[in-house]
Protein backbone atom coordinates (compact mmCIF):
# COMPACT_ATOMS: atom_id res chain seq x y z
CA UNK A 1 0.00 0.00 0.00
CA UNK A 2 2.72 2.12 0.84
CA UNK A 3 4.41 1.90 -1.86
CA UNK A 4 0.87 3.04 -4.50
CA UNK A 5 1.07 5.42 -1.57
CA UNK A 6 4.53 7.25 -2.38
CA UNK A 7 4.24 6.27 -6.23
CA UNK A 8 1.70 8.50 -6.29
CA UNK A 9 3.85 11.53 -5.12
CA UNK A 10 5.64 10.60 -7.76
CA UNK A 11 3.44 11.41 -10.07
CA UNK A 12 2.84 14.69 -8.26
CA UNK A 13 6.19 15.17 -8.69
CA UNK A 14 7.03 14.17 -12.40
CA UNK A 15 8.81 16.85 -14.13
CA UNK A 16 5.93 19.06 -15.68
CA UNK A 17 3.83 17.51 -13.18
CA UNK A 18 5.02 19.17 -10.08
CA UNK A 19 1.60 19.94 -8.00
CA UNK A 20 -0.99 18.91 -10.99
CA UNK A 21 -2.56 16.43 -9.14
CA UNK A 22 -2.52 17.58 -5.69
CA UNK A 23 -3.29 21.05 -6.48
CA UNK A 24 -6.25 20.20 -8.09
CA UNK A 25 -7.96 19.03 -5.05
CA UNK A 26 -10.40 21.69 -4.01
CA UNK A 27 -12.59 20.96 -0.95
CA UNK A 28 -13.63 17.38 -2.42
CA UNK A 29 -16.15 15.49 -0.70
CA UNK A 30 -13.89 12.55 0.24
CA UNK A 31 -11.64 14.86 2.07
CA UNK A 32 -13.12 15.16 5.68
CA UNK A 33 -12.75 17.97 8.23
CA UNK A 34 -9.55 16.51 9.51
CA UNK A 35 -7.87 16.49 6.65
CA UNK A 36 -7.68 12.89 5.69
CA UNK A 37 -9.47 10.81 3.14
CA UNK A 38 -13.41 9.83 4.42
CA UNK A 39 -13.91 7.00 6.10
CA UNK A 40 -17.12 5.74 3.51
CA UNK A 41 -14.80 6.77 0.62
CA UNK A 42 -12.70 3.54 1.07
CA UNK A 43 -13.90 -0.05 1.47
CA UNK A 44 -12.05 -0.76 4.22
CA UNK A 45 -10.00 0.84 6.55
CA UNK A 46 -6.92 -1.44 6.55
CA UNK A 47 -6.13 -3.56 3.99
CA UNK A 48 -5.04 -7.32 4.18
CA UNK A 49 -4.48 -8.55 0.37
CA UNK A 50 -0.35 -7.69 1.41
CA UNK A 51 1.03 -11.34 1.99
CA UNK A 52 3.52 -9.69 4.23
CA UNK A 53 1.09 -8.31 6.77
CA UNK A 54 -1.39 -8.67 8.69
CA UNK A 55 -3.12 -5.57 7.79
CA UNK A 56 -1.83 -2.26 6.27
CA UNK A 57 -3.88 1.09 6.96
CA UNK A 58 -5.56 2.16 3.61
CA UNK A 59 -4.65 5.85 5.23
CA UNK A 60 -0.86 6.37 4.50
CA UNK A 61 -0.32 10.47 4.45
CA UNK A 62 2.25 11.01 7.22
CA UNK A 63 0.24 14.68 7.49
CA UNK A 64 -3.13 16.14 6.07
CA UNK A 65 -2.19 18.29 3.22
CA UNK A 66 -2.94 17.63 -0.39
CA UNK A 67 0.23 16.42 -1.93
CA UNK A 68 -0.86 13.16 1.08
CA UNK A 69 -4.61 13.60 0.27
CA UNK A 70 -3.52 12.82 -3.63
CA UNK A 71 -1.01 9.79 -2.71
CA UNK A 72 -3.57 8.43 -0.75
CA UNK A 73 -6.19 8.75 -2.71
CA UNK A 74 -3.79 6.99 -6.03
CA UNK A 75 -3.15 4.80 -3.81
CA UNK A 76 -6.83 3.40 -2.64
CA UNK A 77 -7.64 3.58 -6.30
CA UNK A 78 -4.81 1.39 -7.35
CA UNK A 79 -5.12 -1.04 -4.50
CA UNK A 80 -9.59 -1.28 -5.31
CA UNK A 81 -10.19 0.08 -2.01
CA UNK A 82 -12.55 3.20 -3.06
CA UNK A 83 -16.01 2.58 -2.23
CA UNK A 84 -18.43 2.99 -5.22
CA UNK A 85 -21.70 2.83 -3.24
CA UNK A 86 -21.19 6.21 -1.77
CA UNK A 87 -20.78 9.69 -2.90
CA UNK A 88 -17.49 10.69 -1.66
CA UNK A 89 -16.45 6.85 -3.21
CA UNK A 90 -17.20 8.21 -6.56
CA UNK A 91 -16.36 11.51 -6.57
CA UNK A 92 -12.83 10.03 -5.65
CA UNK A 93 -12.77 7.63 -8.06
CA UNK A 94 -13.59 10.12 -10.69
CA UNK A 95 -11.15 12.81 -9.48
CA UNK A 96 -8.59 9.98 -9.49
CA UNK A 97 -9.02 8.76 -13.39
CA UNK A 98 -9.76 12.51 -14.78
CA UNK A 99 -6.52 13.52 -13.65
CA UNK A 100 -4.85 10.29 -14.87
CA UNK A 101 -6.82 10.15 -18.18
CA UNK A 102 -5.80 14.56 -18.47
CA UNK A 103 -2.55 14.37 -17.37
CA UNK A 104 -0.87 10.91 -18.44
CA UNK A 105 -1.49 9.97 -22.03
CA UNK A 106 -2.29 6.12 -21.93
CA UNK A 107 -2.63 4.63 -25.12
CA UNK A 108 -5.38 1.85 -24.71
CA UNK A 109 -6.07 0.65 -27.85
CA UNK B 1 24.39 2.71 -4.90
CA UNK B 2 20.87 3.14 -2.53
CA UNK B 3 19.97 5.59 -4.26
CA UNK B 4 20.43 3.87 -7.78
CA UNK B 5 18.61 0.61 -6.45
CA UNK B 6 15.76 2.73 -5.42
CA UNK B 7 15.32 3.79 -8.74
CA UNK B 8 15.48 0.82 -10.40
CA UNK B 9 12.73 -0.84 -8.06
CA UNK B 10 10.67 2.92 -8.77
CA UNK B 11 11.11 2.06 -12.80
CA UNK B 12 10.32 -1.68 -12.25
CA UNK B 13 7.15 -0.27 -10.52
CA UNK B 14 6.15 2.23 -12.70
CA UNK B 15 5.91 -0.40 -15.37
CA UNK B 16 4.17 -2.74 -13.94
CA UNK B 17 1.78 -0.25 -12.69
CA UNK B 18 1.25 1.72 -15.71
CA UNK B 19 0.34 -2.08 -17.39
CA UNK B 20 -2.56 -2.23 -15.07
CA UNK B 21 -3.09 1.13 -15.27
CA UNK B 22 -3.85 0.90 -19.40
CA UNK B 23 -6.52 -1.93 -18.63
CA UNK B 24 -7.95 -0.38 -15.74
CA UNK B 25 -8.86 2.95 -16.56
CA UNK B 26 -12.48 2.99 -18.05
CA UNK B 27 -13.23 5.27 -20.71
CA UNK B 28 -16.00 7.34 -18.80
CA UNK B 29 -16.39 8.11 -15.49
CA UNK B 30 -18.52 6.46 -13.13
CA UNK B 31 -22.17 8.34 -13.09
CA UNK B 32 -21.43 11.56 -10.12
CA UNK B 33 -25.33 12.62 -9.94
CA UNK B 34 -26.83 11.10 -6.79
CA UNK B 35 -30.71 11.52 -6.95
CA UNK B 36 -32.47 12.26 -3.54
CA UNK B 37 -35.38 10.89 -2.89
CA UNK B 38 -38.47 12.89 -2.18
CA UNK B 39 -41.15 10.99 0.63
CA UNK B 40 -43.80 11.29 -2.12
CA UNK B 41 -41.69 9.09 -4.96
CA UNK B 42 -40.95 6.24 -2.74
CA UNK B 43 -40.69 3.20 -4.96
CA UNK B 44 -42.55 0.50 -3.63
CA UNK B 45 -41.66 -2.54 -6.52
CA UNK B 46 -39.24 -3.41 -8.88
CA UNK B 47 -38.48 -1.85 -11.86
CA UNK B 48 -36.44 -2.51 -15.40
CA UNK B 49 -35.37 0.72 -15.10
CA UNK B 50 -31.72 1.54 -13.67
CA UNK B 51 -33.33 4.28 -11.92
CA UNK B 52 -35.34 4.25 -9.01
CA UNK B 53 -38.44 5.42 -10.57
CA UNK B 54 -41.46 5.25 -8.53
CA UNK B 55 -44.28 3.01 -9.26
CA UNK B 56 -46.60 3.52 -5.83
CA UNK B 57 -46.29 6.03 -3.67
CA UNK B 58 -46.39 6.03 0.70
CA UNK B 59 -47.95 8.74 2.24
CA UNK B 60 -44.99 10.75 3.67
CA UNK B 61 -44.59 11.37 6.85
CA UNK B 62 -44.43 14.78 8.85
CA UNK B 63 -40.89 16.22 9.32
CA UNK B 64 -39.87 16.65 12.79
CA UNK B 65 -38.25 20.26 13.39
CA UNK B 66 -34.68 20.31 13.09
CA UNK B 67 -34.36 21.03 17.30
CA UNK B 68 -36.82 17.54 17.51
CA UNK B 69 -35.24 15.90 14.74
CA UNK B 70 -31.64 16.31 16.45
CA UNK B 71 -33.23 15.19 19.92
CA UNK B 72 -34.63 12.23 18.44
CA UNK B 73 -31.60 11.15 16.90
CA UNK B 74 -29.53 11.93 19.76
CA UNK B 75 -31.83 9.31 22.00
CA UNK B 76 -31.65 6.81 18.66
CA UNK B 77 -27.62 6.55 19.07
CA UNK B 78 -27.82 6.51 22.92
CA UNK B 79 -30.27 3.53 23.20
CA UNK B 80 -32.40 1.91 20.56
CA UNK B 81 -35.93 1.98 21.28
CA UNK B 82 -37.99 -1.13 20.93
CA UNK B 83 -35.36 -1.70 17.86
CA UNK B 84 -32.87 -4.76 18.90
CA UNK B 85 -30.05 -5.35 16.60
CA UNK B 86 -29.80 -5.91 13.22
CA UNK B 87 -32.96 -3.58 13.56
CA UNK B 88 -31.63 0.02 13.42
CA UNK B 89 -33.87 2.82 14.11
CA UNK B 90 -36.55 0.90 12.94
CA UNK B 91 -35.61 -0.22 10.08
CA UNK B 92 -35.29 -4.17 10.09
CA UNK B 93 -32.79 -5.53 7.23
CA UNK B 94 -34.94 -8.42 5.26
CA UNK B 95 -37.96 -6.64 5.91
CA UNK B 96 -38.35 -3.48 5.55
CA UNK B 97 -39.19 -1.86 1.88
CA UNK B 98 -37.18 0.77 0.83
CA UNK B 99 -40.08 3.25 0.99
CA UNK B 100 -40.82 2.80 4.73
CA UNK B 101 -37.23 3.14 5.61
CA UNK B 102 -37.34 6.45 2.98
CA UNK B 103 -40.39 8.00 5.27
CA UNK B 104 -38.50 6.99 8.64
CA UNK B 105 -35.43 8.97 7.54
CA UNK B 106 -37.90 11.61 6.19
CA UNK B 107 -39.97 11.88 9.53
CA UNK B 108 -36.02 13.17 10.67
CA UNK B 109 -35.54 15.43 8.24
CA UNK B 110 -32.82 13.40 6.53
CA UNK B 111 -32.50 12.82 2.75
CA UNK B 112 -31.79 9.59 0.99
CA UNK B 113 -29.76 9.53 -1.97
CA UNK B 114 -29.23 7.09 -4.84
CA UNK B 115 -25.49 6.08 -5.02
CA UNK B 116 -25.10 3.39 -7.07
CA UNK B 117 -26.46 -0.10 -8.23
CA UNK B 118 -24.92 -3.09 -8.85
CA UNK B 119 -25.34 -6.84 -8.91
CA UNK B 120 -29.13 -6.49 -9.05
CA UNK B 121 -28.67 -4.23 -5.54
CA UNK B 122 -28.98 -0.93 -5.47
CA UNK B 123 -27.13 1.70 -2.84
CA UNK B 124 -28.50 4.65 -0.75
CA UNK B 125 -27.00 7.15 1.55
CA UNK B 126 -27.90 9.13 5.01
CA UNK B 127 -26.17 11.65 6.16
CA UNK B 128 -26.59 13.43 9.29
CA UNK B 129 -23.96 16.03 11.17
CA UNK B 130 -24.55 17.04 14.71
CA UNK B 131 -23.41 20.32 16.03
CA UNK B 132 -20.22 18.90 18.40
CA UNK B 133 -18.27 16.34 16.11
CA UNK B 134 -20.88 13.35 16.11
CA UNK B 135 -21.59 12.51 12.63
CA UNK B 136 -23.31 9.23 11.11
CA UNK B 137 -23.76 8.51 7.75
CA UNK B 138 -26.25 5.33 6.63
CA UNK B 139 -25.27 3.46 3.75
CA UNK B 140 -28.54 1.18 3.08
CA UNK B 141 -28.18 -1.40 0.12
CA UNK B 142 -31.19 -2.66 -1.39
CA UNK B 143 -32.84 -5.67 -3.06
CA UNK B 144 -35.95 -5.50 -5.02
CA UNK B 145 -36.75 -2.85 -2.73
CA UNK B 146 -36.24 -4.63 0.55
CA UNK B 147 -33.31 -3.20 2.71
CA UNK B 148 -31.06 -6.09 2.75
CA UNK B 149 -28.48 -4.82 4.84
CA UNK B 150 -26.91 -1.35 5.83
CA UNK B 151 -23.73 -0.22 6.70
CA UNK B 152 -23.56 2.93 9.68
CA UNK B 153 -20.27 5.09 9.65
CA UNK B 154 -20.06 7.03 12.91
CA UNK B 155 -17.85 9.69 13.68
CA UNK B 156 -17.56 10.14 17.53
CA UNK B 157 -17.10 13.13 19.48
CA UNK B 158 -14.49 14.20 21.26
CA UNK B 159 -14.73 12.30 24.15
CA UNK B 160 -14.70 13.87 27.82
CA UNK B 161 -14.12 12.89 31.16
CA UNK B 162 -17.45 11.75 32.95
CA UNK B 163 -19.80 12.78 30.36
CA UNK B 164 -20.74 9.32 28.36
CA UNK B 165 -20.71 9.12 24.70
CA UNK B 166 -23.20 10.11 22.41
CA UNK B 167 -23.15 6.91 20.50
CA UNK B 168 -23.63 4.37 24.10
CA UNK B 169 -25.96 2.48 22.32
CA UNK B 170 -23.14 0.82 19.86
CA UNK B 171 -20.84 1.24 22.50
CA UNK B 172 -18.45 -2.09 23.88
CA UNK B 173 -20.63 -2.41 26.81
CA UNK B 174 -23.73 -1.54 25.97
CA UNK B 175 -23.96 -4.79 23.20
CA UNK B 176 -22.58 -7.15 25.58
CA UNK B 177 -25.20 -6.18 28.36
CA UNK B 178 -27.79 -5.70 25.70
CA UNK B 179 -26.84 -9.01 23.69
CA UNK B 180 -25.00 -10.99 25.67
CA UNK B 181 -21.66 -12.96 24.98
CA UNK B 182 -20.02 -11.61 21.46
CA UNK B 183 -19.49 -14.36 18.98
CA UNK B 184 -16.24 -13.47 18.04
CA UNK B 185 -13.64 -10.23 19.09
CA UNK B 186 -10.73 -9.78 17.30
CA UNK B 187 -7.68 -6.85 16.99
CA UNK B 188 -5.96 -5.86 14.14
CA UNK B 189 -2.72 -3.29 14.89
CA UNK B 190 -0.74 -1.28 12.48
CA UNK B 191 2.09 0.47 13.03
CA UNK B 192 3.03 3.53 10.62
CA UNK B 193 2.64 6.38 8.88
CA UNK B 194 0.60 6.44 12.62
CA UNK B 195 -0.55 3.76 15.05
CA UNK B 196 -3.58 2.15 14.04
CA UNK B 197 -6.02 0.07 16.58
CA UNK B 198 -9.44 -1.31 15.17
CA UNK B 199 -11.52 -4.08 17.66
CA UNK B 200 -14.45 -6.19 15.83
CA UNK B 201 -16.94 -7.55 17.75
CA UNK B 202 -19.42 -10.58 16.14
CA UNK B 203 -22.88 -10.93 17.56
CA UNK B 204 -23.85 -13.69 14.76
CA UNK B 205 -27.38 -14.53 16.03
CA UNK B 206 -28.23 -10.90 15.86
CA UNK B 207 -26.24 -10.34 12.04
CA UNK B 208 -24.31 -7.52 14.20
CA UNK B 209 -20.65 -6.13 13.55
CA UNK B 210 -19.07 -3.63 15.35
CA UNK B 211 -15.86 -1.70 14.46
CA UNK B 212 -14.06 0.00 16.55
CA UNK B 213 -10.66 1.74 15.27
CA UNK B 214 -8.48 4.67 15.54
CA UNK B 215 -5.42 6.54 15.40
CA UNK B 216 -3.11 7.51 17.64
CA UNK B 217 -4.10 5.56 20.76
CA UNK B 218 -1.76 2.44 21.18
CA UNK B 219 1.71 2.38 22.51
CA UNK B 220 4.42 -0.81 21.84
CA UNK B 221 3.16 -2.24 25.25
CA UNK B 222 -0.11 -2.67 23.37
CA UNK B 223 -2.42 -1.99 26.42
CA UNK B 224 -5.66 -1.13 25.27
CA UNK B 225 -8.95 0.50 26.94
CA UNK B 226 -11.87 0.02 24.83
CA UNK B 227 -14.30 1.88 27.21
CA UNK B 228 -12.23 4.96 27.09
CA UNK B 229 -10.16 5.02 24.30
CA UNK B 230 -10.71 8.26 21.93
CA UNK B 231 -11.86 5.85 18.66
CA UNK B 232 -12.24 7.47 15.58
CA UNK B 233 -14.85 5.86 13.69
CA UNK B 234 -17.24 3.31 15.12
CA UNK B 235 -18.73 0.80 11.64
CA UNK B 236 -22.00 -1.10 12.51
CA UNK B 237 -22.83 -3.55 9.40
CA UNK B 238 -26.77 -5.09 10.28
CA UNK B 239 -28.01 -7.33 7.75
CA UNK B 240 -27.61 -10.78 6.37
CA UNK B 241 -24.44 -10.51 3.27
CA UNK B 242 -22.84 -7.29 4.34
CA UNK B 243 -21.30 -5.02 2.27
CA UNK B 244 -17.60 -5.09 2.54
CA UNK B 245 -17.24 -5.97 6.28
CA UNK B 246 -14.54 -5.88 8.24
CA UNK B 247 -11.34 -7.67 7.20
CA UNK B 248 -10.41 -10.38 10.06
CA UNK B 249 -7.78 -9.67 12.83
CA UNK B 250 -6.47 -12.03 15.58
CA UNK B 251 -9.04 -13.20 17.80
CA UNK B 252 -9.44 -12.21 21.34
CA UNK B 253 -8.33 -15.67 22.21
CA UNK B 254 -4.94 -15.66 20.22
CA UNK B 255 -4.63 -12.02 21.12
CA UNK B 256 -4.79 -12.02 24.88
CA UNK B 257 -5.30 -14.83 27.62
CA UNK B 258 -8.75 -14.10 28.28
CA UNK B 259 -11.83 -16.18 27.41
CA UNK B 260 -14.91 -14.57 25.58
CA UNK B 261 -16.91 -14.84 29.11
CA UNK B 262 -13.92 -12.85 30.73
CA UNK B 263 -13.81 -9.97 28.12
CA UNK B 264 -17.18 -9.56 29.07
CA UNK B 265 -17.16 -9.37 32.12
CA UNK B 266 -14.29 -6.88 31.87
CA UNK B 267 -16.41 -4.86 29.25
CA UNK B 268 -19.25 -4.24 31.34
CA UNK B 269 -17.42 -3.25 34.61
CA UNK B 270 -15.35 -0.60 36.16
CA UNK B 271 -14.77 1.34 32.38
CA UNK B 272 -11.52 3.08 33.83
CA UNK B 273 -10.39 -0.89 34.81
CA UNK B 274 -11.60 -2.07 31.20
CA UNK B 275 -8.53 -2.29 29.57
CA UNK B 276 -6.57 -5.62 28.23
CA UNK B 277 -3.03 -5.91 27.80
CA UNK B 278 -2.58 -7.48 24.25
CA UNK B 279 0.44 -10.09 23.31
CA UNK B 280 3.08 -8.04 21.60
CA UNK B 281 4.51 -10.87 19.67
CA UNK B 282 1.11 -11.62 18.02
CA UNK B 283 1.26 -8.08 16.04
CA UNK B 284 4.91 -7.59 15.34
Amino acid sequence: MNIYHEFGHMLDNAPGLVDVFSGALDDPSFVGDNGYLTKDSRNSVDITNDPNYASVQSIQASRNTPTEQWADAFANYVAGNINLDTSSGKDMYNFVTKMLIQNIPIDTR
Amino acid sequence: MKLSHTLYILIIVNIVLTGCMSKSLPPTSIQTTTQTLAPTSIPLTATASPNPIPTTTLTPPATLEPEQAQETIQALLREPVDCDAPCFWGIMPGQTTLGEAVNIFTRLGLQVKYTNARDHKKFYEIGYEFDSSLSTLSLLTTQNDIVENLRVYITPEKQMAGVPRMWSAYSPEFLINHYGVPSNVDFKTDWGPRTFFAMDMYFDRMDLIVEYSGYGIIDEKLNICPLTFQFDSVQIWMGKNPVNPPSSGILLEEATSMTMEEFSKLMTGNPNKACLNLKVKMFR
